[in-house]
């Protein structure tokens, strides 16, 4: 009996020791997410985003962008441009966008895209469009709208 | 044995789903609760539109929630000796038994407006102002009627010389913001402003001044838009029966849950359901501060307006905006909605989206108060005519096909819930002018100076953060404890003494020789 009581709460305490590192392992400005252009030439990771993104505020989007069939070459004369909107439902085809024109900005590795507002709830689709050269592709990115 | 039987198959029974256990079955009947009325979606929705809560602040305005500030914005707001004929104020049109507005289609002052003249009631939680959006401010917004010639008509010299001309709002406004310039030299006349008619007299009499001399105009004149704002400030109303129902939700208080009529509790299913309403009437505001273009047709007679995709060119332009030389903000986040807006184009034609707090109080209704009546406008909205496309400026927003038709009843039922959201007026002390400008000694809450303002104290006197000069007799200095009035004079560079100030003590530290007025 002694043994059990013993050996429970050492799996409690295992237990509660672990919990809140596992809470901190999970980032709460980032998610793992990763989208491909409609012509599959593109992939795109989004880097980060507010988790949850707030209500009718600014935020900041970062991107990476990489050439799905060569993952680990850089894509120095890439370009992006972004917007946002909200189908509800429609399809393919939004039915407003953002109330904000965001401006992106190249870093190394990355696209950072300041300036971007979601100010209705629901669910969102940023499209990223990609230039490289004569080359331009799409991809929609599907977020959450909001956490207040 | 068949007991035990009848046991196990019971409990299979219950875990499948099939039977609900019978505690849960008398729970809820013996306890009813207006939750399970509602989704648990619907519910998050209508818990976000309540309580109203308090404004967010102004970083642009640093006595935005000044008591002494907001008591020289009512003396303004009420007093029509700002305007060029003497007989239009701000409450002209803001009128404080039509909850702020004046209940006509659109604003008259001097003439005749093109726009329905907005509630003031809780305009303290809007992003911007105008049904534009051409403020990114309130007290910014509070300057534009006053030089618009349909409005007060009037110009920010005649404004600065009433104030200095009267030793009570002159005093008023010297105790919150120091020293007015020194409006009786020659050098400042008597009427002036910037005017796009390049050659009205005002606008050649505002050229005419030193460049330092028109900075100093707009300095004053912006910090008598800020005092006005603190005044708006205050017009915050959020006592509805909506509010008091949502607390009962929240609390399950049964009797609390009876704010609201069955037909309102209908209309707020729709809310924040199937009609779709709350995509854009969101949060406490009932609005999302944004700008939509719902297509509508334009009138016999009406010239098309550019709505946000004007504001947008006006707004940038300002130079009262949040990221100009007059803010308090110093061009920090403020500015950031100047930074990214959109493109005039994409914003033609539309409009800010009203608070439907208090709506049924603010008729008529849209920008330019088409409909009489709430019905006229749920009728737009959700009645059977689909609108005719080419007759509206800009794209319309398809959000509003979201809305689908409602028959007659559920109209009603959603004009019962809007009717549901007027609040009890304001303090009756903020319903007109003010009883007393200026605050006796030692009242509580009076206060010298911009909230934050540090006094420091040197062997050369004492000095704020502006580099203005303030010595106090050293009779004063030694009781400065809170609640000491000091009289103390100003100096200011480049500008005469201004003596005899009141200063209320609100804070002080002898051994840092900080002290905060």
């Amino acid at each position: 009996m002694r043994t059990t009581l013993a050996v429970l709460l050492g799996l409690y305490a295992a237990l509660a020791a672990v919990m809140p590192a596992y809470a901190q392992a999970t980032p709460v400005t980032a998610r793992a997410m990763r989208v491909f252009t409609t012509d599959h030439h593109y992939r795109i990771d989004v880097v980060s985003v507010p988790n949850p993104i707030p209500l009718g505020k600014f935020f900041t989007l970062q991107l990476a962008v990489y050439d799905d069939r060569t993952p680990g070459r850089p894509l120095p004369d890439a370009s992006v441009e972004v917007s946002a909107g909200m189908m509800h439902g429609s399809g393919h085809e939004f039915m407003h966008g953002m109330q904000s024109a965001p401006i992106v900005e190249k870093h190394p590795g990355r696209f950072v895209v300041q300036g971007m507002m979601f100010h209705m709830q629901g669910p969102w689709t940023v499209r990223v469009q990609v230039h490289e050269g004569t080359r331009s592709a799409t991809a929609d990115i599907p977020l959450q709208c909001c956490g207040g | 044995m068949f007991a035990g039987l009848r046991a196990v198959a019971l409990l299979v029974l219950v875990v499948a789903g099939l039977i609900v256990p019978p505690a849960i079955t008398v729970h809820a009947a013996s306890c009813p609760d207006d939750k399970a009325l509602y989704t648990a979606d619907e519910l998050a929705a209508i818990y976000r539109h309540s309580p109203l809560g308090r404004p967010a602040p102004d970083p642009t305005d640093a006595v935005a929630d000044h008591p002494a500030a907001a008591r020289l914005g009512q003396a303004l707001f009420y007093d029509a000796r700002l305007s060029a004929n003497g007989r239009v104020a701000c409450a002209t049109c803001h009128q404080p038994a039509r909850a702020f507005t004046d209940g006509l289609p659109v604003a008259k002052g001097l003439g005749t407006g093109t726009r329905n003249t907005p509630s003031l009631l809780n305009a303290a939680f809007g992003q911007w102002f105008f049904w534009d959006g051409r403020s990114d401010s309130q007290w910014s917004q509070a300057l534009k009627p006053i030089e618009n010639p349909r409005e007060a008509g009037s110009d920010r010299l005649h404004i600065l010389h009433v104030v200095f001309g009267d030793p009570v709002l002159r005093g008023a406004y010297q105790a919150v913001f120091g020293p007015l310039p020194p409006l009786d030299d020659r050098r400042f006349p008597a009427h002036a402003r910037p005017d796009p008619k390049l050659d009205a007299v005002v606008n050649a009499a505002w050229m005419g001044m030193a460049a330092a001399d028109r900075a100093a105009v707009d300095r004053a004149y912006g910090n008598l838009g800020k005092a006005i704002e603190a005044y708006e400030r205050r017009l915050v109303v959020g006592d509805s029966a909506f509010d008091r129902y949502v607390a009962g939700l929240r609390s399950r208080d049964a009797a609390a849950e009876e704010a609201l009529s069955p037909a309102a509790k209908q209309g707020l299913r729709l809310f924040v359901g199937p009609a779709h309403c709350e995509l854009c009437h969101a949060g406490p505001a009932f609005s999302d501060g944004q700008f939509h273009n719902l297509g509508l047709p334009l009138l016999p007679g009406e010239v098309a307006d550019a709505g946000r995709g004007g504001g947008i060119h006006q707004v940038g332009a300002d130079p009262f905006n949040s990221a100009g030389a007059f803010s308090d903000s110093g061009g920090a986040a403020a500015d950031e909605r100047l930074r990214f807006l959109p493109s005039p184009d994409s914003m033609l034609g539309a409009f800010k989206t009203p608070s439907l707090r208090n709506v049924a109080r603010t008729a008529p209704y849209m920008h330019d108060g088409r409909f009489a009546t709430l019905e006229e406008v749920l009728n737009f909205y959700a009645g059977a005519a689909p609108p005719e496309q080419h007759h509206w400026i800009g794209q319309r927003e398809k959000t509003l096909n979201l809305v689908p038709h409602l028959t007659a009843p559920q109209r009603q039922d959603l004009i019962a819930f809007l009717r549901a959201l007027t609040s009890p007026p304001p303090t009756a002390a903020l319903l007109g002018p003010p009883r007393r400008i200026v605050p006796e000694s030692g009242l509580a809450g009076a206060s010298g100076s911009a909230p934050g303002q540090s006094i420091f104290r040197s062997p050369e006197g004492l000095f704020d953060h502006r580099g203005t000069t303030i010595r106090a007799p050293q009779r004063a200095r030694s009781r400065a404890v809170p609640g000491t009035v000091v009289r103390t004079a100003v100096h200011s560079p480049g500008l005469d003494e201004r003596p005899i100030l009141k200063k209320w003590i609100s804070e002080c530290s002898p051994s840092t020789n900080r002290y905060r007025f």
